[in-house]
């Protein structure tokens, strides 16, 4: 079965495009003064108002598992072979 | 009589490695002589593992030393690049990561070589990515131990010389690597990533607050009297778009090929470690960044005319907090080298065993017998590593900057070969070697581009010949050559489709 785009995985990608976009010459041209905004320099909070928006959409789409590939689409055969399917993923023994 | 500077930092690193040493003891203790244990991890590493292994893996002396340099040099463009090159780095752990862990389960992959070997029936080609991968790497180990050593010497003030510091750190490294492998490696990553986040944090919050008056001062401060630096393209005008675009991308595509992070992929437990590994891994790497700028552009306005740019965040603790302080926080910087230092030494040692080694051995050679000499190799290359970092050649530094250049050229025939049904053995052959003699010719001056040609980096530029080739020569051949392209590819498209009986009648 082939899905459609989810509504999940469309929103994380445009969120991720859209912040390599803004983090790219020429974009980042709109940041790009020495003044200060908000007490810090403009380019600088562009760069990190930016990249905590990369940091969301990689978080939101690990959270909707909106890109593959995921446990899920792990044939059954590898976890038989290997059991590791039942442990704790966030364990480390 | 030792220092208070030097007391602080001896006591400081004595005690990082003492804990260093026991956690890579107890990952031999649970490890095995098993190949899959040794190299991989017995494919089993955790979220929290591997989320620090790879978090502090990627960031080598490069986050601590260099990016300070590069700043102090050209101003805060850097960081617009490394945020973005950062993010394709993990875009890429999920997307392609996964799937190479898929293959790798199926198919028991480890290295670049098995997978490429594998998808083009080309030993040949194997041979030449674990080739070209040992020699672009095995430099960065020595590299490390450079950087470690000076910092070492510059936390002690000098009572350690550069020559100690780097051989107490490698006998270290050595030992634990030896012991337990991968396991060992990430587990030891593991300290050392919550180790150098928390001290490039605290320095570059208490530096901003207490040298520089605050955030609001300082950067009004650096608005006026060094505008250059807080704009593009940065004081020396490096940061062009051309530049720009394409270090991000060739340094992105390259952090994922080098070898010390695709065994990452392999070691995963599952798909769910390695998309959540993406997620907060990048998350860790680029707010690790955003202290780091106080300390690099107070010593742009506070140390101008340093004779040494890298030592940049260094010099501006010692000048600027109290020394003890600075003396704590400097030895992350050793962290910070010897997290990648360790899986690089591994990684290298892990190609040669599995991709010379183990063809060329007799067939009645065990698992066992491949782990031990892996092993006994790790001393070899950590000696071989420290000899050429006290020579402090020159030349080293040069291989180092064809590294990512060099394993980005991985990466056009690796996805080809996972997603384009006409990729042939000899596209992936001519584009790798193309790639590779673009990128380094460039690097090294053996060929020089008209002024009018874009300003790429080098790596790009291969990048550039090595698609051309890839697509150029694969298109033109037979698409058919390679059935075990076919069998891949299926493997992974009926995956994603979730048609698992398909798959398996396929094989």
């Amino acid at each position: 079965m082939v899905s459609l785009p989810s509504r999940e995985r469309a929103t994380a990608a445009v969120l991720f495009l859209l912040a390599v976009l803004a983090l790219n010459l020429p974009v980042v041209g709109v940041a790009n003064r020495a003044t200060p905004v908000l007490g810090v320099a403009p380019l600088f909070l562009w760069f990190v108002g930016w990249g905590v928006v990369v940091c969301l959409a990689l978080v939101w789409a690990a959270y909707h598992d909106a890109f593959s590939l995921t446990d899920a689409d792990v044939p059954p055969e590898i976890w038989i072979e290997t059991e590791s399917g039942t442990h704790d993923d966030s364990g480390d023994d | 009589m030792p220092s208070l500077q030097a007391t602080v930092a001896l006591v400081t690193i004595g005690v990082y490695l003492v804990v260093v040493l026991a956690v890579g003891y107890r990952g031999w203790q649970v490890g095995t002589l098993e190949v899959d244990d040794w190299m991989a991890a017995g494919r089993d590493l955790g979220l929290v593992v591997l989320l620090f292994s790879y978090a502090a893996t990627y960031h080598s002396a490069f986050a601590f030393l260099g990016i300070g340099g590069y700043v102090y040099g050209n101003g805060i463009g850097i960081f617009g690049a490394a945020f973005l090159w950062i993010a394709l780095s993990g875009l890429l752990l999920w997307v392609l990561g996964s799937r190479v862990w898929l293959l790798g389960k199926k198919y028991g992959h480890i290295t670049p070589a098995d997978l490429l070997e594998d998808l083009y029936e080309s030993p040949l080609l194997g041979k030449l990515v674990s080739l070209t991968l040992v020699v672009v790497t095995f430099p960065y180990v020595a590299i490390q131990l450079i950087g470690s050593g000076l910092v070492f010497e510059t936390a002690t003030n000098g009572l350690v010389s550069f020559e100690v510091g780097a051989g107490v750190l490698l006998v270290v490294s050595v030992l634990y690597v030896w012991l337990g492998g991968l396991r060992a490696v990430a587990w030891t990553d593991t300290v050392q990533g919550v180790f150098l986040f928390a001290a490039m944090w605290v320095a570059g919050w208490v530096f901003v607050f207490s040298a520089a008056q605050g955030p609001a001062t300082f950067w009004t401060r650096l608005a006026e009297n060094f505008a250059a630096y807080v704009t593009l393209p940065g004081p020396t005008g490096l940061f062009t778009p051309a530049f720009y675009v394409s270090l991000w991308v060739t340094f992105g595509i390259g952090s994922t090929m080098l070898p010390h992070i695709y065994l990452r992929y392999v070691a995963a437990r599952s798909p769910r470690v390695l998309k959540w590994t993406a997620a907060f891994g990048t998350s860790y790497l680029i707010l690790f960044y955003v202290p780091t700028v106080f300390l690099a552009l107070g010593a742009v306005a506070t140390l101008p005319g340093l004779p040494t740019p890298d030592a940049a965040i260094p010099t501006v603790l010692f000048a600027v907090t109290p020394v003890w302080f600075a003396s704590i926080v400097v030895s992350g910087a050793v962290a910070a080298a010897m997290s990648t230092a360790d899986s690089q030494l591994h990684a290298v040692t892990t190609l040669v065993v599995r991709d010379w080694y183990a063809p060329l051995a007799d067939e009645s050679v065990d698992e066992e017998t491949v782990t031990r000499v892996a092993r006994l190799l790790v001393p070899v290359l950590g000696g071989l590593s420290y000899a050429v970092a006290v020579q402090q050649f020159a030349f080293i530094l040069d291989l180092a900057a064809v590294t990512l250049y060099n394993a980005a050229q991985v990466f056009p025939v690796l996805v080809g070969g996972l997603v384009w049904p006409r990729a042939t053995r000899a596209g992936a052959l001519a584009g790798f070697a193309g790639g590779v003699a673009v990128a380094s010719s460039l690097t090294f001056g053996a060929v020089t581009l008209p002024a009018s040609a874009p300003g790429f980096v080098p790596g790009f530029y291969g990048l550039c010949a090595n698609v051309a080739l890839f697509v150029g020569v694969s298109a033109v051949g037979s698409g058919s050559e390679q059935p075990s392209l076919g069998r891949v590819q299926g493997y992974l498209a009926a995956a994603v489709r979730r048609d698992w009986d398909r798959s398996s009648a396929d094989e």
